[in-house]
């Protein structure tokens, strides 16, 4: 038995599959490719595969992350080459680590998100002055409350890029911003994309 | 306008389930327009998810796409907000694989699964931007338009919107279609339309309403149904002979969005022997043609990997019948055991056969079992051919309790030919004695009976094809005293039914003529569709369009026709002779039954020169 860590893209139309399709998918594919995964007891037997956190319909990313328990130590070019060939267009694994021993779950290890906004140049200026104030109170309704929230917050940092700015925000189990409610705030014709999960200090993936 | 564009950037974030629309799936194929000698758009005028549940289509798809030089893609109806987007946004209709209009495609194929579908069929070609009625697209610049499936058997109520139909078991006759078809193409168009229709009339299977007309004498009586130039002229049905040798797929198409059948069809056989007198299915796709265990093994062999599905299920009118069917699954196990890979037989019989049969593969005991005794008394299970006692089923269902299974279903019909209100009660008793022996063997686990009842819809081709329908009001009766009498014994029996309303529409089209291609295009004009879905279903436009038309939907539904009486659907063959349903009629009316032909031919015509019954071992019984 042996654990790995795969970080994989979704792009193009894929962004528009919702996470449980995502995750059949990716089942699906395993078993394509011929990996082994391990699977639970029981009268049901589920794939032990999970990922760090669901992703929103509709966004696209280059660096989302799953973790699956496999039967036995793998050959991670070989895996890499036959699962890619096992998904349809616009998925993509880019790296296989093998876990180690760290027993931390991904969605455990979470801390962070870091997006991508992607314009013309005159929005891109909107979208930092936008950023730069003090406050950004938004009023958000979720399934079971409604409140008004200070999303400057669940902003860890905002940086300058290459015809782009990059975004960290707050993520996982205890403090997570849905990025959603920041694009409603900013409502400019912009392209989001996630670009990578980390940690306290680094991507998740480099920790392997 | 680039479609893919347009619906990516505009329109996938604003609706349900947007993975219904990107195509894209594992195993789809997409071949440009040059590099196949002939196109068509299957089109499943339903929602994605029940659409790509269709083994038809995987089957076609499979077969044009690896096995011939023309192309198939795939359309399915848009849910209603994704509809109003597209009209909207003036998207017209698009295939999944290439985006590409319907009017780009010379051939476009329908399948007719459900009469409640028919709405849906209008609603796309109106989305399509094609004319609705055949006399208004002869010009050669739109499209075929073809239906194909159980419903083709009197397509006389949407003939008009149609330029052919193809009766009987696609595979042949559609490749046949397409070869045709491309001789007549230019840049991507059909040239001389009405010539390639002709050829194409020489077909088996092939049906070209625009050459038949129906006529009626002076008082509106219907005489008959003919064709222009020879009036004997019947539409034989299209037949696979051999059904081993036939081509099945193996790179099925896998859906993104989850579909209703989402797993591993192995089609085990065609065809049904036993004779039930309701059942349409068991007439169409007959004779029984069954496949070999080595050639299924061999073919779940390559479908296992090549889509990544963990469940085969032995599909079929009757699995249970399958002479191979006991080793086929003991094969299946313990070949694909320890991948995890589940077995299941979606339709069984009532016997003790069965339920170790389901023991062995179900490992599974929350899901429920299913049971179709269809009446509720043996007299009214002798009148229908259903050839169960009471005593097949209780022995079935304790073995079922005994092996841990705790939710069980039982289906019925009511509405059948000479049904009295006992029959009714029978079936709250059969229920009732279910759930009593669920509960002694089961002690203190939780025993739950579902009790489904839909309204027996009369359908040409069978037995009953001369039967009225009961009346709206008389479903609802008889409902009601099902309602009744289930409350006094309170938890662990529920009740479920199916609205009337729509019931008698399908009996209406299903037994109805041209005529009713006014009506239907009425109600399309009035923004019906999905038809079938109750909460789409709108009463009040159906009502409307009856009124101002001064169409009686009883009519049709509840006409009794006698033996002189020509029927809408006579001028189609489907090898079953009329005097053999006929005597089956008379028999039920003196609860005489008919043994399941596989024990010996009981005379329906069908098998005739080459077309044979094909089994491949011992049969049962
Ligand atoms: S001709 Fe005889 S054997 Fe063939 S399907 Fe009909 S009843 Fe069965």
């Amino acid at each position: 038995m042996a654990n790995y860590v795969m970080e994989f893209q979704v792009l193009d139309n894929m962004a528009y599959l919702s996470h449980l399709e995502l995750m059949k998918v990716f089942r699906q594919a395993f078993r394509r490719s011929g990996l082994k995964v391990s699977f639970s007891e029981g009268f049901n037997p589920h794939m032990k595969l999970s990922f760090a956190i669901a992703k929103g319909v509709g966004l696209k990313s280059t660096g989302e992350l799953l973790e699956i328990e496999v039967q036995e130590d793998i050959d991670i070019n070989k895996c890499l080459f036959s699962i890619n060939n096992s998904l349809p267009e616009g998925l993509k694994i880019n790296i296989i680590k093998n876990k180690g021993s760290n027993k931390k779950s991904l969605s455990a290890m979470l801390k962070k998100a870091r997006y991508s906004l992607s314009g013309d140049e005159d929005t891109l200026n909107r979208v930092w002055h936008k950023l730069e104030v003090e406050d950004i109170m938004v009023h958000v309704k979720t399934k079971r409350k409604e409140e008004v929230k200070n999303l400057k917050e669940y902003i860890a940092s905002v940086e300058k890029g290459d015809g782009k700015i990059l975004i960290t925000v707050f993520a996982g189990s205890e403090k997570n911003l849905r990025i959603e409610y920041l694009l409603n705030y900013l409502s400019e014709n912009i392209t989001v994309k996630r670009e990578k999960l980390l940690n306290e200090t680094q991507a998740i993936i480099d920790e392997f | 306008m680039d479609i893919r564009q347009v619906i990516t950037d505009k329109i996938l974030a604003q609706v349900d389930k947007p993975g219904r629309y990107i195509g894209g799936e594992w195993n789809s194929v997409v071949k440009e327009k040059d590099q196949s000698q002939c196109q068509i758009a299957f089109c499943f005028p339903d929602v994605y998810e029940v659409g790509m549940s269709h083994l038809g289509l995987q089957i076609l798809y499979g077969l044009i796409n690896e096995t011939t030089p023309y192309a198939m893609e795939r359309v399915f109806m848009p849910w209603p907000d994704m509809y109003q987007k597209m009209e909207e946004n003036k998207i017209p209709l698009y295939s999944l694989e290439s985006f590409r209009p319907l009017t780009e495609f010379p051939l476009i194929g329908f399948t007719l699964q459900y009469e409640m579908s028919y709405t849906n069929i209008l609603a796309m070609l109106k989305l399509a931007g094609i004319p609705l009625r055949n006399k208004d697209r002869e010009n050669d610049d739109y499209p075929l338009i073809i239906g194909g499936g159980p419903c083709s058997v009197n397509p006389e109520p949407i003939a008009p919107f149609f330029d052919l139909f193809l009766i009987g078991d696609g595979e042949e006759a559609l490749k046949a279609i397409m070869t045709v078809t491309a001789n007549y193409l230019k840049l991507g168009k059909i040239t001389d339309k009405q010539n390639l229709l002709k050829e194409l009339s020489m077909i088996r299977g092939v049906y070209v309403p625009k050459d038949y007309k129906a006529e009626y004498d002076n008082a509106g009586k219907y005489i008959g149904t003919y064709n222009f130039s020879d009036s004997k002229i019947k539409v034989k049905k299209a037949l696979v002979k051999n059904l081993e040798e036939s081509y099945y797929p193996t790179k099925i198409v896998i859906p993104f969005v989850d579909a209703v059948h989402d797993r591993m069809m192995l089609e085990v056989l065609r065809g049904c022997t036993h004779g039930c007198r309701f059942c349409q299915a068991g007439m169409y796709y007959r004779p029984v043609r069954e496949k070999s265990v080595r050639r299924l093994l061999t073919i779940s062999e390559s479908l296992v990997p090549a889509s990544g599905y963990d469940d085969i299920s032995l599909t079929s009118l009757s699995t249970a019948d399958y002479t191979g069917v006991e080793e086929l699954v003991k094969l299946l196990i313990q070949r694909y055991e320890d991948k995890k890979i589940s077995i299941s037989l979606p339709s069984l019989r009532v016997d003790t056969f069965s339920v170790n049969l389901a023991k062995m593969i179900q490992k599974v005991k929350k899901t429920g079992f299913t049971f179709a005794p269809e009446a509720g008394t043996q007299r009214m299970r002798d009148v229908i051919n259903k050839g169960v006692t009471e005593e097949d089923l209780l022995v079935s269902l304790e073995g079922a309790f005994n092996a841990g299974w705790e939710r069980v279903k039982l289906y019925f019909m009511i509405g059948l030919p000479g049904e009295t209100d006992e029959d009714i009660m029978g079936i709250i008793k059969l229920s009732k004695k279910v759930l009593s022996l669920g509960r002694s063997i089961s002690k203190g686990r939780n025993i739950k009976v579902t009790v489904s009842v839909s309204s027996f819809v009369p359908k040409p081709f069978t037995p009953f094809q001369w039967f009225g329908q009961n009346s709206r009001d008389e479903l609802i009766r008889k409902q009601n005293i099902l309602k009744d009498s289930l409350r006094e014994f309170g938890k662990g029996l529920t009740l479920s039914y199916h609205y009337s309303e729509l019931s008698v529409l399908e009996g209406m089209l299903a037994r109805g003529d041209r005529k009713l291609a006014d009506l239907l295009e009425e109600v399309h004009n009035s923004g019906c569709m999905f038809d079938s879905w109750d909460e789409f279903f709108d009463k009040d436009k159906w009502d409307k369009a009856f009124f101002k038309l001064g169409i009686d939907r009883r009519f049709y539904s509840e006409r009794f026709f006698d033996l002189e009486d020509n029927l809408y659907w006579d001028h189609i063959d489907l090898g079953v002779k009329k005097s053999y349903l006929w005597n089956e009629y008379q028999k039920s009316k003196e609860q005489n039954i008919t043994k399941d032909c596989r024990l010996g031919c009981t005379g329906c015509g069908v098998c005739v020169d080459d077309i044979k019954m094909d089994i491949k071992g011992q049969y049962r019984g």
